[in-house]
């Protein structure tokens, strides 16, 4: 069998109960600051405080992610956009971009919770990130998980060698973070069809 | 604040873009190789951020006047773009944020990384929001932009179009997108609209003319209605753990 063969859970289901269909996505393309990240860009004169600045910060365990974007051949992206998702108590949600200089990213956001899926099974705690640039067709999505994912029921349908690519990484400051992302390549990071 | 959907359909790939499209060089190196790995839906797929209640700017959807000194306005030809958000049940999604951002008339954008050779506006700056109403309807003034060279290893150059982000009320109907204009010839020859192959899904990119809309003496209306993902058959109990 193809190791990348993707591990179905779900029936193929088709879509023709839904009279319509999903308008095609296209690239955010280079300038996506413009329109989400206006401020970065300097541009202050339409909105003050940009989508960057949405949410009140979480108290409750809180914790920095930051990292960087890497292209197939291992150069960092600096032109990236990237959301994080995560649904518990009022939801928390964080818009960012990669640095233009030094391609990183930060985010402070709280330690997610677990959850249950849509087959009732509990699942490990994590986030989700989406992540769109200039050459990327279709948003991606992929999850930073934490420690204690053993056995989890999702993380079991993504193939072994792949796993350490969704966790993130302890740095020596307390509760502070690294993810990084890799587009593609030797550590192709796990990108989710949901 | 967050809103929810109580299941998503499963997206179908045959009318959306290639990732791996050489035709646009970028997507080269920026495509995953292994294939996305398919995983049952979580709360975290079907909530997503609630915008509805955000305070707006007065002049957030209007590009023609929110960068523009008193009394000024952007310069190009002056539209309206309108339509509705749907899922694909035919469903209106009220209270979606979306965003835009778009060239100037000039094909210019206001980017530290854009130096092509057409000049800024000092009018425009090429940015707008505005929330969905009750209906699923929007709409924005702006000015259409123009169609502009870009690098992409021969003599290529993008149709007039207008970037656009909207949220729905699960973050997996997340969507980026493109909104061109009907009759454009650079639509048949741009390779990240080529990149899908499907001609009805490049179509529903395509806004049309309408005279219903426009104003006399004003401005022209250009109506642009956008579809996320549906709901699916699959429901679920939306429940947290520890919380």
């Amino acid at each position: 069998m193809d190791p990348l063969e993707i591990r179905r859970t779900r029936p193929a289901e088709t879509n023709t109960q839904n009279p319509l269909r999903e308008t095609a996505s296209q690239t955010a393309g280079p300038y996506v600051h413009i329109g989400c990240l206006p401020n970065s860009v300097g541009i202050d004169k339409i909105y003050d405080n940009d989508l960057t600045h949405y949410g009140a910060i979480n108290h409750k365990d809180p914790i920095t992610i930051r990292g960087q974007v890497f292209d197939g051949d291992a150069q960092i992206c600096r032109d990236v956009m990237l959301e994080f998702w995560q649904p518990e108590n009022e939801g928390t949600w964080r818009r960012t971009g990669t640095d233009f200089e030094t391609g990183f990213y930060e985010i402070k956001t709280s330690k997610p919770v677990s959850m249950r899926d849509e087959n009732g099974n509990e699942v490990a705690p994590f986030i989700t990130v989406w992540v769109t640039a200039r050459g990327i067709n279709i948003g991606l999505v992929t999850r930073i998980y934490f420690s204690q994912v053993d056995g989890d029921a999702q993380l079991e349908l993504v193939d072994e060698s792949r796993r350490h690519t969704l966790i993130a990484k302890p740095l020596d400051e307390a509760g502070v973070y690294q993810f990084n992302i890799h587009l593609q390549g030797d550590q192709e990071t796990v990108f989710f069809d949901i | 604040m967050s809103s929810s959907i109580k299941g998503v359909s499963p997206r179908q790939y045959d009318a959306q873009p290639a990732m791996d499209y050489p035709d646009y060089r970028s997507t080269i190196l920026r495509h995953p190789k292994h294939k996305l790995v398919a995983v049952p839906q979580t709360l975290s797929d079907v909530t997503g951020p609630a915008f509805g209640d955000m305070a707006l700017g007065q002049y957030d959807s209007d590009l023609i006047v929110n960068y523009a000194e008193a009394g000024q306005s952007a310069i190009g030809e002056r539209i309206v773009v309108h339509g509705q958000v749907l899922d694909e049940a035919a469903r209106p999604v009220p209270h979606a944020l979306i965003e835009v951002w778009q060239a100037n008339a000039g094909g210019r954008y206001r980017h530290k990384n854009d130096s092509y050779l057409a000049p800024l506006d000092p009018n425009f700056g090429g940015c707008g929001r505005c929330v969905t109403d009750a209906e699923g309807r929007y709409q924005f003034r702006t000015i259409k932009p123009g169609p502009y060279p870009w690098p992409n290893g021969g003599n290529d150059w993008r149709p007039a179009h207008i970037h656009f982000s909207i949220f729905g009320s699960g973050f997996a109907q997340r969507l980026i997108t493109q909104m061109y204009f009907e009759g454009d010839p650079h639509i048949a020859i741009c390779p990240i609209v080529q990149s899908i192959n499907d001609a009805r899904a490049v179509d529903q990119l395509t806004a049309r003319l309408d005279m219903s809309k426009s104003i006399p003496m004003d401005l022209r209306a250009y109506r642009f209605d956008l579809v996320l993902r549906g709901p699916s058959s699959t429901l679920f109990e939306n429940k947290l753990e520890g919380n």
